[in-house]
């Protein structure tokens, strides 16, 4: 074996480690012995695998993004690319899983499901998620999403005894096929409109060239602009397979109006994989959202910097579209997974902005800083909340109706305060997290010139403030109507703890525990003192980021 | 490039009119049959053709669903045996890679591997639980 | 060890303290119930009053109705809690008493740790370039420049200069011999553990308040003090007339609060940066250039001339609501409802300072306006010499020192508004010194007398409490300015500076001087009072109380005779007149221009001070010697007297606050209630909440359950996004 292939699967090496492990699990559930201890062997060995997974990940994070400027380096043939922004999606997913992990041990207990299968499709979906995060190829794109999604309807129906976990499961199957038919197609439009570009410019390469790779559509776009004539991005073939990608990893992140699956399938789902599903799907489907976009309509070069400019009106109804019925829907909810489903809704509206943002010339580097803060903090406070929900259950069932909390803070005073941090965060409040993600995400869709939109998302989330507070509200200022003296706890109970720390830890010192920072093109003025001290610049001056 | 995507598009002109032509002639066709022919049902028009057997109950019966996982199973393992045709196909076109490309067949097997063992093991193809 | 994590080590002592206590004190000291959950938080809320509830209800605070009924500034507050206790509650509050050691002395033992760590960054300071000792910065938040604002990119990271050296060391140093005491003063009361919680909290924020070196640090430890301040006046929370203070407090501290939160707006909007040194820094000579270049100097306030003023205004209006300066004073006498060792530690020898610390930090901002310094001049010599007068008739013994700390601070701003900033921090140590240790001794002989705290029940008590006489005369003797003890160096210097100002500034004055000194005669004749009716003259508290008298235990006694020595020998470290002059040249250039323009004056005033306190130290001695028990004056005598019911209402202040403030605010509030709330806004609310649930109900509609309607809609969806997408294709390609 020769040296690329080491250095192409140490690259990888996050993933590979993480499908590795669904099968040793896989594998272990056969094992013989008696069910309790060989589930304990099960969840320990996946949440040690994954700790394993995500240190590694952190060895990509030292390598300078992919994009304009940058040779990336890819792997496998140019079909994957390793640099810090996947490193860094790739150790969410690890944090996702890990916590959807932790906080199933006494659910699939009490439901007497399988936990072997049910960690290995977790492990699966999340390496599937990573490889969407890691593509440098829509085909690899595709596959990844793949691998993530069959996993994930497996999932939600993995009560199999339960009618709505089965709905749930058919209506997520069906819809996510459709969805994937869409990106499929959407793939074969921009695939076509390339090879036309490439046989019509002479530039066509006689062989190894993949008209879906990444970096050959990039370099494509860039030599058809810059030869004069009409550029591929003015190609409405182009557009309309770009858009189709839109639609498709819009679906994955449910985005309205793609996102009415979200709520029954939420809904239905076992809680644990809710909760994951809602980190996951989102995380992989806005990794290779932004990686699309970046690399093949990047903001920061200045001779296609209009190439996004035809999906700006689009991104920004989607966004306007989604964080609207998502938070007005939430209102309405009595049952909190579905609240909480609606608001997860709201909350990829709030990314989309982030997304939109990083498509405008000038914003582009702050926004993608944001979105990838705001993922980490959602994936803390959202897990964290489905958490609670399974802490607070037992006998194999979940208080589902949001006025079954009532009084909950004189009887599980912890419990009641870490609800509260992660109503707190997803409504924004400092010193929670989810105000700092807000705000900068805010801040960039201000900075690229989305006021509008910016002003809409923090009025409609206001709203949001309404719904979030109601639990406070139930739990702290009305009488008990339930006994929530023996709970399930457990994992459960560990997850929603290390969350809400988490949550609080990144409010209070956000940027000192994970630098929102991607590693910049070029070397910037690093934002700790002692550099701008020897900075000759004023510092107004010196900490503005640079941007062409 | 608007000329150049046209021109693509231009030969896709005769696969269109040949729907057209079909359509045409289905909408015809069916629609003289309609107008000219007589129309007389009976029942036993009506009913559907088993050649000449008087039809007994629904033909929506419901399966055990062990034949669904058999046959999922039989597609699952088929389909990837398939892949190993082209593979073996143009295995000693590796050149330097062939090392590489054994490897990567390995692994591929090996995870299918893991598949077998593990309905092998979970009694799936076990007719009689 | 590594100079850039030094620095955060000193914080981090007392944090641990706070996180240790707060999550196991309460197990550990095995109390009834988890006391840490139920502070004033909790109560403030409720605000039960329970303030005439019966024994029946075995809380320990209750007041004695003899109290009460004996006039309205007769020990108003009845027992000082931790010591009604005695006589019963040791039953029903079974107080483990290895688990009290551990937790006090855990507490005691990290701020005495911080106070080691103080002073081996004594000795980095003094070797460090600039001497300047910087910790690693942790990056905190970042905002990219929008909408013409400067971009925020803000660091958590600690400064170590002279200056918060010097604070450091007065903070743990005086801060371990409080909490020593405190092992002694607290160890009957329930809440021990939540006491030694709050005290531990209450130091890591005064560390950061000091040592943050950025406006911002220094703003989470100014807000955390006042939030500790809070929690240990209201420490007895089943006293409504605690909560009330705790209130208080926190109320008027806001005022002040806003005005600093506004000047650190205008510090950003000019600046650019929080950071007070480093390139750019706010109070470096190029970020004041920079400031200046970038409209700072013609931001007018008051005419042209004053252009600067507003910035350091708005900070002198802080620091005044911290350290009870007119118009805020107000709630200093208030939080003596406090716990007597944090009267000791926050309302005389820390917190308060942390406004005059403020206005040292950013001398450079109030040297550029002549204006504001004589403002923070006049303001601070009407304070001192307005509560000097209220001391003089007050007779709860913690009462007068409060004032009396009210006074002393007006001082320390009068030094700050001649511009003498160094002078004003020396009396803010040696003020620490024996303003602590008055306090310290106050509480001993409340600790002695069963939470007496009216004088008039107290005297002789000379006798019975040799330790504590003694060190509180050392401490009145100081703080009068008695010739060669602290006091007298640290007062005189500001008189001094009065007079003359430092250096050509201009800004002395005689009549500043004049005021200074007259006050300066009053504080001896309030302070002696003060001896004479607790330990001279005969007994006038009952039977019950003598049987119960006694010296402090060793842990009280021990931090007052440290604390004595220091007073005595604190001012030796800056007096000019012997030619000892450490402390100014420690200080050195972090607090501006120092040297004094007094030529031979300084001798003549020197004189002239040691003199008065001399002579009315004499006077009063021999006038209160003199009475007899019974011929102490009767309120009814005294009644007759303009002046006294003038000073016995102190001023009126309280009163007409109510009138003026408080009362039509809450007319306001009302009115903003009824109408502007109730009406408008929860109208607008409750209409778009209305609008919004429409919307819903309509919108629901959409999500019927089946599936195909759902594909439906997605498939309206795609089509939607491909149009728009060709459509924005098109109007991109116009």
């Amino acid at each position: 074996m020769n040296q690329s292939v080491l250095t192409d699967l140490q690259a990888l090496i996050c993933p590979l480690v993480v499908i590795v492990l669904g099968m040793i699990v896989l594998l272990l559930d056969l094992g013989t012995g008696d069910g309790p201890a060989r589930r304990r062997l099960i969840y320990f060995v996946s949440l040690g695998g994954l700790v394993a997974a995500a240190l590694l990940a952190v060895a990509n994070t030292t390598i300078p993004n992919a994009g304009v400027g940058v040779t990336p380096l890819t792997h496998f043939g140019g079909g994957m690319v390793a640099d810090r922004f996947g490193g860094l999606f790739c150790i969410v997913l690890c944090i996702i899983a890990g916590l959807a992990i932790t906080m199933s041990d006494r659910y699939l207990e009490e439901k007497s499901l399988n936990s072997g299968e049910y960690y290995a499709l977790i492990l699966f979906s999340t390496s599937g998620a990573m490889l969407m995060a890691l593509a440098y190829d829509l085909v690899n794109i595709f596959v990844g999403l793949e691998i993530l999604s069959v996993a994930l309807y497996i999932l939600s129906g993995f009560a199999r005894r339960e009618r709505r976990s089965e709905e749930s499961a058919v209506k997520y199957f069906l819809l996510g096929s459709f969805a994937s038919g869409f990106l499929l197609y959407g793939m074969a439009l921009i695939y076509g409109a390339v090879g036309i570009a490439l046989k019509n410019t002479g530039l066509l390469q006689p062989t190894g060239t993949s008209f879906t790779n990444l970096g050959v559509i990039a370099r494509t776009i860039q030599e058809s602009a810059e030869t004069g004539g009409a550029p591929i991005t003015a190609s409405p073939l182009f557009i309309a397979g770009v858009a189709l990608l839109i639609v498709g990893l819009a679906f994955k992140a449910a985005i309205v109006p793609f996102h009415s699956y979200a709520p029954d399938v939420y809904e239905g789902a076992p809680t644990p994989v809710t909760a994951f599903m809602s980190a996951a799907a989102k995380v992989g489907a806005f990794a290779a959202l932004i990686r699309v976009f970046g690399i093949l309509l990047p903001a920061d070069n200045a001779s296609i910097a209009q190439a996004a400019v035809p999906f700006h009106a689009v991104l920004w109804g989607l966004a306007a579209a989604t964080i609207v019925v998502g938070n007005v829907l939430a209102i309405r909810q009595t049952n909190i997974k579905r609240m909480l489903a609606y608001s997860s809704i709201a909350h990829a509206g709030y990314i989309l902005v982030g997304v939109l943002a990083s498509s405008v010339p000038g914003a582009s580097q702050n926004a993608k800083d944001a979105v990838i803060y705001y993922l980490f903090t959602y994936t803390f406070m959202n897990l964290g909340a489905f958490a609670m929900v399974i802490w607070l259950g037992r006998d194999g069932g979940e208080y589902t109706s949001i006025a079954d909390y009532a009084g909950l803070a004189k009887q599980q005073p912890l419990a009641a305060a870490a609800m509260a941090v992660f109503m707190l965060s997803l409504a924004g409040i400092p010193p929670a997290a989810g105000f700092l993600a807000k705000l900068y995400v805010f801040t960039s869709a201000v900075q690229a010139g989305l006021t509008g939109l910016a002003v809409l998302a923090l009025v409609v989330s206001v709203i949001g403030v309404y719904y979030y507070l109601n639990i406070i509200v139930a739990m702290y200022f009305r009488d008990p109507v339930n006994d929530f003296s023996s709970v399930r706890a457990g994992g459960a109970r560990a997850a929603a703890l290390l969350s809400a720390a988490a949550t609080l830890l990144f409010g209070f010192i956000p940027a000192g525990v994970f630098s929102p920072t991607i590693q910049r093109d070029q070397p910037t003025a690093q934002p700790i003192l002692g550099a701008a001290e020897k900075s000759p610049l004023p510092p107004a001056v010196a900490v503005v980021s640079p941007q062409p | 490039m608007p000329g150049q995507t046209n021109s693509l598009l231009n030969s896709y002109i005769p696969v269109l009119c040949m729907g057209l032509m079909a359509l045409f002639l289905v909408v015809v066709f069916v629609g003289l049959s309609r107008i000219l022919g007589p129309q007389r049902p009976t029942p036993q028009k009506l009913a559907p053709y088993e050649c000449g057997v008087t039809p007994i109950g629904s033909a929506r019966e419901r399966f055990p669903i062990k034949f669904y996982l058999i046959a999922m199973l039989f597609i699952v393992f088929d389909i990837e045996t398939v892949f190993l045709y082209p593979w073996a196909a143009t295995f000693r076109h590796s050149g330097g890679m062939m090392l590489f490309n054994l490897f990567e067949m390995a692994v591929f097997v090996g995870i299918l591997l893991v598949g077998y063992v593990y309905v092998w093991r979970r009694g799936a193809f076990e007719w009689d639980n | 060890m590594d100079p850039q994590a030094l620095p955060w080590l000193v914080p981090l002592c007392p944090l641990i303290g706070f996180l240790i206590n707060a999550f196991a004190g309460a197990r550990l000291t095995k109390s009834p119930r988890p006391v840490v959950e139920t502070g004033p938080l909790a109560t403030a809320v409720t605000a039960a009053p329970s303030q005439n509830t019966g024994p029946s209800d075995g809380s320990q605070y209750d007041m004695n109705p003899a109290v009460i009924a004996s006039g309205h500034d007769a020990a108003p507050h009845g027992a000082t809690g931790g010591h009604g206790g005695h006589s019963g509650h040791g039953a029903d509050v079974p107080l483990d008493k290895g688990g009290l050691g551990i937790v006090g002395g855990l507490a005691t033992a990290l701020v005495a740790l911080g106070f080691v760590l103080s002073l081996m960054l004594f000795q980095a300071v003094q070797t460090a370039a600039d001497h300047r000792v910087l910790s690693s910065a942790i990056q905190w938040m970042q905002v990219p420049s929008v909408g013409g604002m400067p971009a925020l990119d803000l660091s958590f990271r600690l400064l170590v200069d002279p200056l918060s050296s010097l604070m450091l060391l007065i903070i743990t140093g005086v801060g371990t011999l409080i909490h020593l005491y405190s092992m002694g003063y607290m160890s009957h009361d329930k809440g021990y553990a939540r006491y030694f919680t709050y005290l531990n909290l209450f130091v890591f924020f005064m560390l950061l308040l000091v040592m943050g070196s950025n406006f911002l640090v220094m703003f989470v430890g100014w807000e955390g003090v006042g939030l500790a301040s809070y929690l240990l006046i209201g420490y007895f929370y089943e006293r409504k007339a605690a909560t009330d203070a705790g209130k208080k407090a926190f109320i008027v501290n806001r005022i002040g609060d806003a005005a600093l939160l506004i000047a650190l707006f205008l510090i950003f909007q000019f600046f650019g940066t929080f950071e007070f040194f480093g390139a750019g820094g706010v109070l470096t000579e190029e970020g004041i250039a920079g400031a200046l270049g970038n409209g700072y100097g013609s931001y007018a306030f008051i005419g042209t001339t004053a252009a600067v003023t507003l910035v350091p205004l708005l900070l002198f209006l802080g620091a005044a609501g911290k350290s009870a300066q007119i118009p805020l004073y107000v709630w200093l006498p208030d939080a003596m409802e406090g716990p007597t060792p944090v009267s000791a530690l926050i309302h005389a020898a820390t917190m308060v300072t942390g406004g005059v610390y403020l206005l040292a930090r950013t001398h450079a901002l109030f040297l550029m306006s002549p204006l504001t310094l004589t403002i923070v001049a006049v303001i601070g010599v009407t304070t001192a010499f307005l509560a000097a007068t209220i001391a003089l008739v007050q007779n709860d013994i913690k009462k007068v020192l409060a004032y009396s700390t009210v006074s002393q601070l007006g001082y320390m701003f009068l030094a700050c508004g001649v511009g003498a900033f160094g002078v004003a921090m020396f009396h803010v140590t040696t003020h620490a010194f024996f303003k602590a240790l008055l306090f310290l001794g106050a509480g001993s002989v409340i600790h002695a007398m069963d939470g007496e705290q009216d004088m008039r029940r107290m005297g002789g008590l000379r006798a019975k409490l040799p330790i504590t006489f003694a060190a509180m005369l050392v401490g009145t003797l100081a703080i009068s300015g008695f010739p060669l003890l602290a006091g007298f160096w640290s007062k005189d210097e500001i008189l001094l500076s009065a007079f003359a100002g430092p250096a050509q500034n201009g800004l002395g004055s005689p009549w500043l001087w004049l005021a200074g000194f007259v006050v300066s005669g009053m504080t001896a004749f309030y302070m002696m009072r003060l001896m004479m009716k607790t330990f001279f003259g005969t007994a006038r508290y009952d039977g019950a109380t003598a049987n119960y008298l006694h010296e402090s235990p060793a842990t009280m006694t021990l931090p007052l005779i440290v604390l004595a020595a220091l007073s005595v020998v604190g001012g030796f470290l800056n007096a000019p007149a012997i030619g000892t002059h450490y402390f100014t040249d420690f200080l050195g250039e972090t607090v501006g221009e120092r040297e004094l323009n007094a030529g031979g004056l300084g001798t003549t005033l020197l004189i002239a001070s040691a003199a008065l306190a001399i002579a009315v130290l004499g006077i009063t001695f021999a006038l209160y010697n003199r009475k007899k028990a019974g011929e102490l004056s009767t309120d009814a005598q005294k009644q007759r007297n303009l002046l006294w019911r003038v000073l016995d209402n102190k001023w009126g202040v309280d009163q007409n606050y109510d009138r003026i403030f408080v009362r039509p605010g809450k007319r306001g509030a009302m009115y903003l209630w009824r109408t502007l709330d109730v009406r408008v806004f929860d109208g607008i609310v409750n209409g778009t909440a209305g609008l919004v649930r429409g919307l819903g109900e309509g919108i629901k509609g959409w999500q019927s359950g089946y599936v195909r309607s759902y594909a439906l809609s997605m498939l309206v969806g795609v089509v939607l996004v491909v149009v728009a997408s060709l459509i924005g294709l098109g109007v991109s390609l116009r």
